[in-house]
């Protein structure tokens, strides 16, 4: 029996050494980088904010006197040495202490602000789109007496934000659905000094905030005003924030306003449901400022502080691991007096960036400290829809690709990935494999409107460990479901004749004179076609036009500025014979839908024979015999090709000549479509006689023209036999126009 | 009988392993024990100590004080007047408090967070004309100090008064001397020293003497600075100025007549 005991005593012994080894992945914290923000000047009360692996630092700066005049807002990234980039938001005035700038970041990558502007008694909004070096037109969310220590929480697409006002509760708007709400009032007044909000999923929002008493309550939204909880009681306690974790746990800490003892230092208060609160105080001592508390994805909970240590004002960074009880050594800044820190973690948690009032310098700059040593959540991946692109193509198809980026995962682990359109995905949405070597899924396509935005949001979880991506994240993309385009080729003869820039297409198709303009539209002779190809609407933009011949690899164009004009050759032109040539003509939009025609070409590059022809005759306008009316009956023209009937021309080309000429070749000839009189007959109306001629235009009276007149088939070409003429007696009058008598 | 005994060793092994476990986990949560930190600080020298108070400077024992405090005790506080002379909401305003027998300026309102408004704590009658007021002080991290003289006016932000304002060497600000005459809340400066500052977290003593046009500031029985000013302020109240940050601390001040 003893020797059971003794084997069960040693597994026991095992099973206990096991529960308190260290986590994997745990290490003490360490600060990384430290420095001063140059411009800075006059900063109160800064804030900073993360998305990925981008960190986001505002506060009011003066650019000159005494009081603040500009909301800033600086960027770097979550690894980078140095500030990257910086832009103002909006404008404020007023005494640095009373207005400053907080920011937010929500789960697609827009960037949020909120500041207080106290001269004017304004609380402003602007939103720094994703991806955009321009924030938003500013818009003023409240008004009245002196507002201050906004501060804002983002999740989704909900927009919550707060402010003090003296002797009064804390104020509360909420952007929810497209529009603003509020303002929402606590239910206790507050003490002057910034207060925390937080947003989580479900619709979860939470506000921690010091009261005029000085306890730390906190207050819940609803949807339709603030439910309250005095945190603290009787003990005093201020400078709070709260924090919702991924499984939509409160956190709460503030700092106990005793110099030493139970009652002093930094408190942390957890609470499953917002009502039962479990509060330890996490070290002694004297704090000051804002107690800041964060959690990331994989619970791990993230605390930073400004405490008196060894006689000076530094900060402290420090995390625990989810389910440990302890936080690590902390890590601080190096520089002294610094006030009223704020802090953001980024890459999952992994790095942690706090920024604070930095005075050892005048006037005040924001020091900005990065910590790393947290493990990270590990679950992490940012969904980019067709590759990242604005808009999708979704013409004939029933799924869009997407894949994921950022990836904040442990490589050994299973995940998967749920998602939805519109909203965070719920438990209606089902869990599909995600895999680490080639991260895409294929979603189907949203029922939305053609060129309409659509919002995807995902959640990946870490099938190993459980632990859920939270918030979701999000991208968006126009939906593109049509080409609205249009695409043809023609005659390039005729798009000759319609375009102002002839010379230069007919230098490009080495003509000197010719028939320009003839023959029939879908005829060339030869081996070149005119293409015309534009945007008719389509908001993806249309990206290039494709001409193949009976499945040829085709010949790709690509469009500028939405348009594509030009002569380009038949496709297949190695393979080109005369006769039908049919093209097929694929539009691309921007968004990668496609649409196809065909077209039936004919290539024609043989004349058509002259056989003979009956007595052609002129009738001349009845108004003017400048204009005859010509008449060419049983023409025998026999083409390859062309065929109207039984006609087998297209047209006459037609020269007016003041003389015989032994060489006609020599004359301006111009093409002309006939129209047929009857079975037999064709005709041209209304040929002008002056029509070509080099001369300046005759004065009426009496005189010959000697019109010569050749036929030509479809394509163009002209018969090749000696032309016809025809003598045209007239007194050369020209069009009159009669003007109504006007009486007086 | 053997598959009893079996069991029966195996409840008492149970037992065994679960007494170990709540002694394991439970000893150091002992009511009697106060809880250890959950949190730990980086290594740090160990916080400097203030020290004694300073010996009282001679004028203490001169007759021609005409006011002198050691808070000894709270009640010193009575004598005195704290305003702040930049503008700020309530809850702001400067906190000050005596702690250990020396005067403490605790940061701002009821949370004593840091605030950077101006605070001075004023003594004396508006009569008082031609004096010198010294103080011993000692600052951990607030960085600035300062007197005050011939204060007359009902409201901070405008009266007048003579001022001297003195920076820590620590802070990054230049000049670090400035000798100012306020008039209705607007200051002009008589002079200024660029380089000298004081050392923070030792005992100082600061006088400032006003006598008829002149002016002079002592630091640790050395001068600092001197003015003239040709149009003088007539006469009023003597105090002691700093920022509302906290961090800084007073003792043996005194106003005396030449």
């Amino acid at each position: 029996m003893r020797r059971y005991i003794f084997v069960l005593a040693f597994l026991a012994l095992i099973g206990l050494s096991a529960q308190i080894r260290p986590v994997s992945g745990q290490s003490a914290p360490q600060r990384q980088l430290e420095f001063t923000i140059g411009n800075s000047n006059l900063t109160k009360y800064p804030s900073v904010t993360t998305y990925n692996d981008k960190v986001y630092i505002g506060s009011g700066i003066s650019t000159g006197g005494s009081l603040s005049t500009d909301a800033w807002s600086w960027s770097l990234g979550d690894q980078a040495s140095g500030i990257a980039w910086e832009s103002r938001i909006g404008g404020l005035s007023g005494q640095a202490n009373f207005s400053s700038v907080a920011l937010a970041s929500s789960s697609n990558g827009d960037i949020h602000a909120a500041w207080s502007s106290s001269n004017e008694s304004r609380i402003y909004y602007s939103r720094l789109p994703s991806g955009s070096q321009t924030w938003s037109p500013v818009i003023s969310i409240a008004s009245g007496r002196l507002m201050l220590y906004p501060q804002i929480a983002v999740y989704e697409s909900d927009v919550y934000i707060i402010w003090n006002q003296v002797d009064s509760p804390l104020s509360l708007r909420v952007y929810r659905n497209g529009s603003w709400s509020g303002p929402y009032y606590t239910q206790y007044q507050t003490y002057s000094v910034p207060a925390s909000v937080a947003a989580g999923p479900n619709g979860q929002a939470a506000i921690t905030y010091s009261t005029k008493d000085l306890a730390t309550a906190v207050a819940f939204f609803n949807g339709s005003g603030l439910s309250n909880l005095n945190l603290t009681g009787n003990v005093q306690g201020s400078d709070s924030s709260i924090a919702i974790g991924a499984n939509g746990k409160y956190y709460a800490a503030w700092r106990g306003l005793d110099s030493s003892g139970a009652f002093s230092g930094v408190f942390l208060g957890e609470s499953s449901n917002g009502v039962n609160w479990s509060s330890r105080q996490i070290v002694p001592g004297i704090i000051q400022g804002t107690v800041n508390v964060l959690v990331d994805g994989s619970g791990t909970v993230h605390l930073a502080w400004i405490a008196n240590a060894s006689g000076s004002l530094r900060g402290f960074y420090s995390y625990r691991l989810a389910g440990q009880s302890n936080f690590l050594t902390a890590a601080s800044t190096s520089t002294s007096l610094i006030f009223n820190s704020r802090l953001s973690i980024s890459s999952g948690g992994r790095y942690a960036h706090m920024v604070a009032e930095n005075f050892n310098i005048n006037p005040q700059k924001i020091l900005y400290t990065r910590f790393a040593g947290a493990p990270g959540t590990g679950v992490s991946a940012t969904p980019a829809i067709a590759g990242g692109a604005n808009s999708v193509g979704v013409k004939d198809k029933t799924t869009i690709s997407v894949s994921f980026t950022d990836l904040r995962v442990v490589q050994g682990n299973t995940y998967q990935v749920r998602w939805n359109w519109g909203a965070a995905p719920t438990d209606a949405n089902p869990w599909q494999a995600l895999s680490l070597t080639n991260p895409t899924i294929n979603v189907s396509v949203p029922s939305v409107a053609s060129c309409s935005s659509a919002t995807l949001y995902t959640q990946i979880k870490d099938v190993t460990t459980g632990v859920v991506e939270v918030p979701a994240k999000t991208d968006s993309v126009i939906i593109d479901s049509d080409v609205q385009a249009r695409a043809s080729i023609t005659n390039p003869y005729i798009a000759l004749a319609s375009l102002s820039n002839t010379d230069s297409l007919a230098a490009e198709l080495a003509l000197s004179k010719g028939a320009v303009g003839a023959g029939d539209p879908n005829h060339t002779r030869i081996a070149v076609v005119y293409l015309d190809a534009y945007n008719a609407g389509d908001c993806s933009g249309v990206s290039s036009v494709t001409l193949s011949h009976n499945g040829s690899s085709g010949e790709i164009y690509k469009l500028v500025n939405d348009r594509y004009q030009g002569l380009v050759p038949l496709p297949d032109l190695a393979n080109l014979e005369t006769g039908s040539w049919p093209v097929t003509i694929i539009i691309q939009d921007g968004a990668g839908n496609t649409q196809e025609t065909s077209v039936q070409m004919v290539f024609d590059d043989v004349v058509p024979s002259f056989t003979s022809a009956g007595i052609s005759n002129a009738t001349p306008n009845s108004q003017a015999d400048i204009l005859q009316d010509l008449t060419f009956p049983n023409v025998v023209v026999s083409d390859n090709i062309y065929r109207n009937g039984t006609r087998q021309f297209w047209g006459v080309w037609l020269a007016n000549s003041p003389s015989i000429v032994s060489n006609p070749s020599t004359l301006n000839w111009i093409a002309v479509p006939v129209e047929d009189v009857d079975a037999t007959t064709v005709r041209v109306r209304n040929w002008s006689l002056t029509a070509g001629l080099a001369e300046p235009l005759p004065t009426p009276g009496p005189r010959t023209t000697y019109i010569y007149v050749r036929f030509l088939d479809g394509a163009g070409n002209a018969t090749i036999a000696t032309p016809l003429r025809i003598d045209v007696p007239s007194n050369f009058n020209p069009v009159k126009v009669n003007l109504p008598a006007v009486m007086r | 009988m053997q598959r009893s005994s079996l069991l029966m060793s195996m409840i008492i092994g149970l037992l065994v392993l679960a007494g170990v476990g709540i002694a394991l986990t439970q000893a150091p949560q002992g009511a009697a024990q106060t809880p250890a930190p959950l949190v730990t600080y980086p290594d740090f020298p160990p916080t400097p100590t203030v020290g004694p108070n300073p010996t009282a400077p001679a004028g203490l024992a001169s007759s021609n004080v005409i006011f002198q405090s050691n808070f000894d005790d709270a009640d010193a506080l009575a004598a005195w007047q704290f305003v702040d002379q930049t503008y700020i909401i309530k809850d702001l305003e400067a906190a000050w408090e005596v702690s250990n027998g020396r005067l403490v300026q605790v940061g701002s309102g009821l949370a004593r967070n840091p605030s950077t408004n101006e605070a001075a704590a004023l003594v004396g009658d508006a009569a008082w004309r031609d004096y010198t007021i010294r103080t011993s002080f000692y600052d951990e991290y607030n960085g600035i100090v300062g007197l005050i003289a011939r204060y007359q006016g009902t409201e901070p932000t405008q009266s007048s008064y003579y001022r001297v304002r003195l920076y820590s060497t620590q802070y990054q600000i230049s000049p670090k001397v400035v000798l100012e005459k306020v008039v209705d809340g607007v200051s002009t400066m008589l002079a200024e020293v660029k380089t000298v500052g004081f050392a923070p977290r030792i005992w100082h003593t600061l006088a400032l003497s006003v006598q008829g046009n002149s002016l002079q500031v002592q630091l640790d029985g050395q001068m600092l600075v001197t003015a003239q000013d040709p149009n003088p302020l007539p006469s009023g109240r003597a105090g002691l100025f700093t920022y509302a940050i906290g961090g800084i601390f007073f003792d043996d001040m005194s106003v005396v007549t030449p």
